[in-house]
C-alpha cells in the first residue's frame, strides 16, 4: 500500500464518512437513549478509538509477553 | 408420538458408512448426494414432529422432538453438511468421509433429540467422530493436538455426563432449561457445555486443534461444535446472567489474540472464540430478542465462518503455505477465492448487505434494549477488532500486497469452487433478504436491520476503524511467532507436573519393590524349608546343584515358601481386622 494509495484511501474515508455524519443528522431516528446513541458521529471516535487501542493493547502488550519462537512446544513438525 | 421419521442426522450417518465402503470414483457422488437428502428430510420435519423410541428399564428415547429452537439450528447443520460435502468430494481418503458425516449427524442428533441420554450419544460421537478429522491430517502436530483435543474433550463429555446422570437419576428425563436451581447437575451440565461452546479457560483446545486438521475437515470442525453448545446454551442456560460477560470476554479476547496471530486457520479459530462470544451473551441476556440474535448469527456465522476456513483452505492446497508472513499477492493469482474471500470476510465484520451485519446486531440492539450499555459498546469493540484482523489483516497481506512472489502449486478442484460459490451466494442473499432467516427464528420479534442509523453506525464505526490499520501498516505484518494460549497450562506446567508425579510414583515404587523383594526373598529361603530353624537342613542340597547319589525326599519337595506367605498374610489382616474392625 503505497503512501500515494494511502493518501487516496484517507480521502475516501474522509469523504465517506462526512457523508455519513450528514446523512445520521439529517435522516436517523437512533433507538438508544445514551449519549452515543443521540450524538453526532460519535462511532468514528469509537471506531478509530477502539481500532487503535486494541492495535496497541495486541502489539505492545499482548505479542511481548506471551509471543514465543515456532518451534516452543514440540521442537518442530517432524515426529519425534 | 409419529412413527419413524427421516432423521437427518441418521441419514448424514448412514451417508458416512457408505462412503466408506464404495470405490473412491462413486464416494465424491455419495459425499455430495447424502447431505442434500438430509437437508430435504429436514424439510420434511414440522414444528411439532417426534419420533420416540423405548430403550431399557421403560425409558424413552426422543430421538426427535423438533420446536422452532432446533428446526432452524437444524436447517443450518443440513445446509453446512451438504456444502462440506461438495468441498470434500475430491478427498480420497475412506476415513475422513466417515469422519465428516459422522460428525454431522451427530451435530443434528443433538439438536434435533429430547432427551438427555439420546443428547449424550451423539454428543460423544461429535467428539470421536471430529477427532479423527484432526488426524487424517497425517502430521506429527495433528496427532499431538488430536490428543490433547481428545483429553479435553473426554473431560467436558464426562461432566456433561454426570451432570445428566444427576438428571436422569432424578426422573428429568427431557432436556430443557436447567437455570431454576444452580445445583450440581447446572455446573456439571454447563461445564461440558462450556467446552464445547470453548468458553475461556477452556477454549485453548480450538485455536490447538481446528487449524491442525484436513484442509476439508477444518470446514466441518469450524461449523458444528461450538454451534451446538450454542444451541445447548440457549435450550439449557437462557437468562444465565454471568453469560453476559463472559460472552464480552470471548468476543474481545478472540479480537485481540486474532491481530497479532500468523497462521491463518488459527487466526479464523480466534474469531469463532470471538463470535461464539457474541452468541453466548445472547443467550446469557436471554431476552426473546437477545436469543433470536444468539440463534440469528450462529446461523450466519456457520455460513461465513465456514466459507472463511474454506477459502483458507483453497489457499494451503494451491500454495502449501499456512503462514500469512509468506503469502501475498494471491487475489491476481487466485481471483474466485479472493471474491468469495471478501464476502465472507465482509459478512463476518457485520458489513450491511452480508449476513452477519442481519444478525450481529440483533445481538447488540438486545443488550441495547436490555438495559446493558457497557455490554453494548464492548461488542462493537469486538466488532472493530474482526474488522481489522480478518477484513484488513488477512485481506491486505494474504491477497493484496506485492512482493511475494507466491507460487500456485496445485489447481484447486472444480468441487471446492463450487462450494466456495455456494457459501459466497448464501451469505450475500441472507445479508441481503434477512427475512429468509429471520422467519425461522424461534421468537416473534419487530427487528429492522436496514434503518439508517443501523448502517450509519456501521460506515462510520468500521470506515474508521482502516486508519489506525493504515497508520501502522508496518507493523501488522505478523511475525513467524507462536503466540501462547491458556492451553499452555496443559501443555507445559502440567506436563511437567504428570511427569514430576510420575517420576515420584517410580521411585517409591523402586525403592517399595526392592525393600518388599529383600522381605520376600528372605522369607522364601526360611520357609522353603523349615528345618532351617533347627539347622537340620540337608547341607547337600544347599550349596550344591549337584543331584545327590542317594534319594532324599527333601530334594524333591515342592516349595513351601510361596504358600507359607499367603497363609500368614491372610492370618496377618484377619488377625488386624479382628483386632481393630
Amino acid at each position: 500500500m503505497g503512501s500515494l494509495n494511502k493518501k487516496k484511501i484517507y480521502i475516501i474515508i474522509a469523504i465517506a464518512v462526512a457523508v455519513s455524519v450528514v446523512v445520521e443528522v439529517l435522516f436517523a431516528h437512533p433507538h438508544g437513549h445514551n449519549f452515543w446513541h443521540t450524538m453526532p458521529g460519535f462511532d468514528i471516535i469509537m471506531g478509530f478509538a477502539g481500532g487503535w487501542l486494541l492495535i496497541l493493547f495486541a502489539k505492545q502488550i499482548l505479542a511481548p509477553l506471551l509471543q514465543r519462537d515456532e518451534n516452543y512446544y514440540d521442537g518442530g513438525d517432524g515426529d519425534e | 408420538m409419529n412413527n419413524m421419521v427421516f432423521h437427518p442426522g441418521l441419514i448424514l450417518i448412514a451417508t458416512g458408512f457408505i462412503a466408506a465402503i464404495v470405490p473412491k470414483n462413486v464416494r465424491k457422488f455419495i459425499l455430495a448426494g447424502g447431505p442434500l437428502v438430509a437437508l430435504a428430510a429436514m424439510f420434511s420435519l414440522s414444528y411439532g414432529t417426534e419420533w420416540v423410541v423405548p430403550f431399557i428399564n421403560g425409558i424413552d428415547l426422543h430421538l426427535v422432538q423438533v420446536d422452532r429452537l432446533n428446526w432452524v439450528f437444524g436447517l443450518i447443520f443440513s445446509m453446512m453438511a451438504a456444502i462440506g460435502g461438495i468441498y470434500s468430494m475430491h478427498n480420497k481418503s475412506w476415513m475422513e468421509a466417515l469422519a465428516s458425516m459422522c460428525y454431522a449427524g451427530g451435530a443434528l442428533g443433538v439438536t434435533l433429540c429430547g432427551d438427555w441420554m439420546t443428547l449424550i450419544f451423539f454428543w460423544e460421537l461429535m467428539a470421536a467422530s471430529s477427532l479423527f478429522l484432526i488426524w487424517c491430517n497425517n502430521t506429527a502436530k495433528s496427532r499431538k493436538a488430536g490428543f490433547r483435543y481428545l483429553l479435553v474433550h473426554m473431560f467436558g463429555g464426562n461432566m456433561l455426563l454426570a451432570g445428566i446422570f444427576l438428571k436422569v437419576s432424578a426422573g428429568d428425563m427431557l432436556v430443557s432449561n436447567v437455570t431454576a436451581v444452580h445445583d450440581a447437575a447446572f455446573w456439571l451440565i454447563l461445564i461440558g457445555v462450556a467446552v464445547n461452546a470453548a468458553i475461556p479457560p477452556i477454549h485453548g483446545w480450538l485455536v490447538d486443534a481446528y487449524p491442525e486438521g484436513t484442509i476439508t475437515g477444518s470446514v466441518f470442525l469450524s461449523s458444528f461444535t461450538t454451534k451446538v453448545a450454542v444451541y445447548c446454551l440457549i435450550r439449557m442456560f437462557a437468562g444465565t446472567e454471568f453469560l453476559i460477560w463472559v460472552g464480552v470476554v470471548m468476543a474481545l479476547y478472540g479480537a485481540c489474540f486474532a491481530i497479532i496471530e500468523n497462521d491463518m486457520r488459527r487466526l479464523l479459530a480466534y474469531h469463532i472464540v470471538s463470535q461464539v462470544g457474541f452468541m453466548v451473551c445472547g443467550a446469557g441476556i436471554g431476552t426473546d430478542l437477545a436469543l433470536n440474535g444468539a440463534t440469528a448469527h450462529a446461523f450466519s456465522h456457520i455460513l461465513y465462518k465456514s466459507l472463511l476456513f474454506m477459502c483458507a483452505g483453497a489457499v494451503i492446497y494451491a500454495t502449501g503455505i499456512r503462514k500469512i508472513n509468506h503469502l501475498g499477492g494471491l487475489a491476481k493469482k487466485m481471483p474466485f477465492v479472493f471474491v468469495c474471500f471478501v464476502i465472507a470476510a465482509f459478512s463476518i465484520s457485520g458489513i450491511p448487505l452480508f449476513n452477519g451485519f442481519i444478525s450481529k446486531s440483533i445481538t447488540i440492539s438486545a443488550a441495547m434494549e436490555a438495559g446493558l450499555p457497557a455490554i453494548e459498546l464492548l461488542l462493537q469493540l469486538a466488532s472493530v477488532g474482526t474488522f481489522l484482523s480478518i477484513t484488513m489483516k488477512m485481506i491486505y497481506f494474504i491477497f493484496i500486497r506485492e512482493g511475494k512472489d507466491v507460487e500456485i502449486k496445485n489447481e484447486i478442484p472444480k468441487n471446492m469452487y463450487v462450494a466456495m460459490g455456494i457459501g459466497a451466494t448464501l451469505c450475500t442473499l441472507y445479508g441481503i433478504f434477512p427475512n429468509l432467516l429471520y422467519q425461522f427464528l424461534p421468537f416473534a420479534m419487530d427487528y429492522h436491520p436496514f434503518t439508517v442509523d443501523h448502517i450509519v453506525q456501521y460506515v462510520q464505526l468500521l470506515g474508521v476503524a482502516m486508519i489506525p490499520f493504515m497508520m501502522y501498516l508496518s507493523h501488522m505484518e505478523p511475525h513467524e511467532q507462536l503466540t501462547l494460549d491458556l492451553d499452555w497450562l496443559y501443555r507445559v506446567p502440567f506436563v511437567k507436573l504428570v511427569v514430576s508425579i510420575s517420576s515420584f510414583v517410580c521411585a517409591v515404587r523402586a525403592a517399595l519393590g526392592e525393600f518388599c523383594r529383600s522381605i520376600y526373598d528372605m522369607f522364601n529361603m526360611l520357609m522353603a524349608n523349615p528345618m532351617r530353624f533347627l539347622s537340620l537342613a540337608p547341607r547337600a542340597l544347599e550349596h550344591t546343584e549337584q543331584v545327590p547319589e542317594k534319594y532324599d525326599a527333601d530334594g524333591y519337595r515342592a516349595v513351601i515358601g510361596e504358600p507359607m506367605i499367603v497363609i500368614m498374610t491372610v492370618f496377618l489382616v484377619a488377625v488386624v481386622f479382628i483386632a481393630f474392625v
